[in-house]
């Protein structure tokens, strides 16, 4: 589980002090798959980079499983325990070949050979990466890098994984490839899912949905009750699925449709 | 006629055994204030295109010409240059100078304009991307926010007045906030007469903004119409693996389920009132 109690973050010293989060208190269970969604600037990517001590709270308590992230006793567990994959992908591969790249962190983990061996194989598999695995990762599609990223987080055999706005990048068929590799990471492998976004049809597919605003939670919920209200979302800065905005057109024009829409499919079943 | 591109194949690393073809045989021609997008599958040679227009990279074989002049022998490159200003990806990336009105001048400054006439066109150049010059001029570049940091640097070309603007995926990693700047800035430059020619994968953006859709496959000009036109090869598309707007769609899937719209209706405002009157027609009957 991780648990924010009242935690806050700013930027900068007293003079030029920059408030990014305020006063935050949120609990993620094992399991979830939570997105959260904000405008730019609205403090998304300080609340990820807490998650795994990269960053410490100014003010409040980060818990991961109970420890804090800022003991220094239980921070490279916490590390171990929470991988991240960030927006650009060609930041985060440093080695000439994918398998290589994979085995980073387990060989800084002082792995046994046969164990990395292990690790990398069952992590490049579960990205669908395993065939490439000889190939130079400077090669491949933005997607495909991504998934090495990925690989390399699963390496660590994480208990979360955050993802930093980690399709924005990418391309429709990469981003496709990405987020339909975290869905079975959840649901297959059972590994907590931070999504973060500023894709509102990403953000639909979650089982919860944080928004965050000027540095503070500003809805937390499921997709459906979050993107109910298309006026309190552009008012946010964060927009709704197409297919939403499409319902609530039509609504205006008085047909009779649940406010609970979000995909074009779930539109079409109930116009027909 | 803007730019004329006759028969334009581009080869990558011609005669290696790495060598490609990235274009082969465009034929396309560019009006003044036209507003365009180009869409095609990663690798189908969006870029290898936009990066001819401004004489980046020159044809293997075919010709190019800006208003009438042959470029390379009549029209210099520095000259077509100053009038097609190409923005790349994530252009923010080359924001460097100390404020924000330094980094617009810089181009400038290059040029040997004066101090005056630098001054008057960024602040004309903020103006066009709309950030108030009073609030913005002195700032760091690197304190503004993602969305703001791309308009500086797409303000940082238009205050070389180009006369046609090529922009590479303008609105990928911004918000909704972030991309409506953008549509408002291209939307206001392109009724001020600056033709305009976008890159993009969101196809919803396109239905919304374009009024002329070019897609490229694997080196060729597949389509080229108005977006009405576009996208009732709903199909074609998919199969070439690209997406189709969200309104679009639900006019596609309605259709197969028998609803009788019109399959042209691609922005949301058009697709809202012909399904809405088209369920109305169905329950009246």
């Amino acid at each position: 589980m991780i648990k924010f109690k009242n935690v806050s973050f700013d930027y900068g010293d007293d003079e030029n002090k920059i408030n990014a989060l305020k006063d935050i208190s949120l609990t993620i269970e094992d399991g979830e798959f939570v997105a959260i969604l904000g405008h730019n600037g609205s403090g998304k990517s300080t609340l990820a980079r807490l998650i795994n001590g990269l960053l410490a709270p100014s003010h409040g308590e980060g818990l991961v499983d109970g420890s804090s992230t800022v003991d220094s006793s239980a921070v490279w567990r916490i590390r171990q325990q929470v991988g991240m994959v960030f927006q650009n992908p060609d930041n985060q591969i440093i080695a000439s070949r994918v398998e290589e790249d994979v085995a980073f962190g387990p060989e800084n983990l002082g792995c046994e050979p046969a164990k990395i061996r292990a690790r990398v194989d069952e992590a490049l598999a579960v990205v669908g990466m395993r065939e490439l695995a000889h190939s130079d990762p400077h090669l491949l599609s933005g997607g495909q890098k991504q998934r090495v990223a990925i690989a390399g987080a699963l390496a660590m055999k994480p208990k979360y994984l955050v993802f930093d706005e980690a399709t924005s990048m990418l391309d429709p068929k990469g981003r496709e490839e990405i987020v339909a590799t975290t869905r079975r990471l959840n649901s297959d492998y059972g590994i907590t899912i931070i999504f973060i976004t500023h894709i509102p049809e990403e953000a639909a597919l979650a089982g919860r949905v944080v928004v965050l605003s000027g540095g503070t939670i500003a809805m937390d919920g499921t997709p459906q009750a979050v993107f109910s209200d298309v006026d309190a979302a552009a008012a946010l800065g964060i927009g709704v699925p197409k297919a939403r905005l499409l319902a609530h057109g039509l609504e205006r024009a008085g047909i009779d449709i649940p406010g609970s829409i979000l995909t074009v499919d779930d539109l079409v079943a109930a116009l027909c | 006629m803007l730019i004329e591109m006759a028969k334009v194949t581009f080869e990558y690393l011609p005669g290696t055994p790495l060598a490609h073809t990235a274009l082969s045989d465009i034929d396309l021609s560019i009006s003044e204030g036209d507003f365009i997008a180009l869409v095609g599958p990663t690798g189908s040679g969006k870029s290898t295109l936009i990066q001819h227009l401004n004489g980046l990279l020159t044809p293997t074989s075919g010709s190019l010409s800006f208003r009438g002049r042959s470029v390379g022998s009549d029209v210099g490159l520095l000259e077509l240059r100053r009038e097609i200003g190409l923005i790349f990806q994530f252009p923010e990336s080359q924001l460097f100078e100390h404020t924000v009105a330094d980094d617009i001048g810089f181009g400038l400054r290059q040029q040997g304009l004066a101090g005056p006439e630098v001054a008057s066109r960024v602040e004309d150049a903020l103006l066009q991307v709309g950030l108030d010059y009073a609030h913005y001029a002195q700032r760091s570049p690197f304190s503004l926010s993602g969305g703001e940091q791309r308009l500086v640097a797409i303000a940082g070309v238009l205050a070389m007045r180009p006369q046609f603007l090529v922009l590479d995926e303008p609105t990928s990693g911004l918000d909704a906030r972030g991309k409506e700047a953008i549509f408002d800035c291209l939307d206001r430059l392109n009724s001020e007469g600056v033709a305009i020619l976008m890159v993009t994968h969101s196809m919803d953006e396109v239905a919304e903004s374009a009024r002329r859709i070019i897609v490229l496959n694997e080196g060729k000009i597949v389509l080229d119409d108005k977006p009405e036109g576009i996208f009732v090869h709903a199909s074609f598309l998919r199969e070439i693996g690209l997406d189709i707007p969200k309104a679009a769609e639900l006019v596609f899937k309605l259709r197969e389920k028998g609803f009788n719209i019109q399959p042209d209706n691609v922005s949301m405002r058009s697709v809202v009132a012909s399904v809405a009157a088209a369920v109305k027609e169905r329950c009246a009957n």
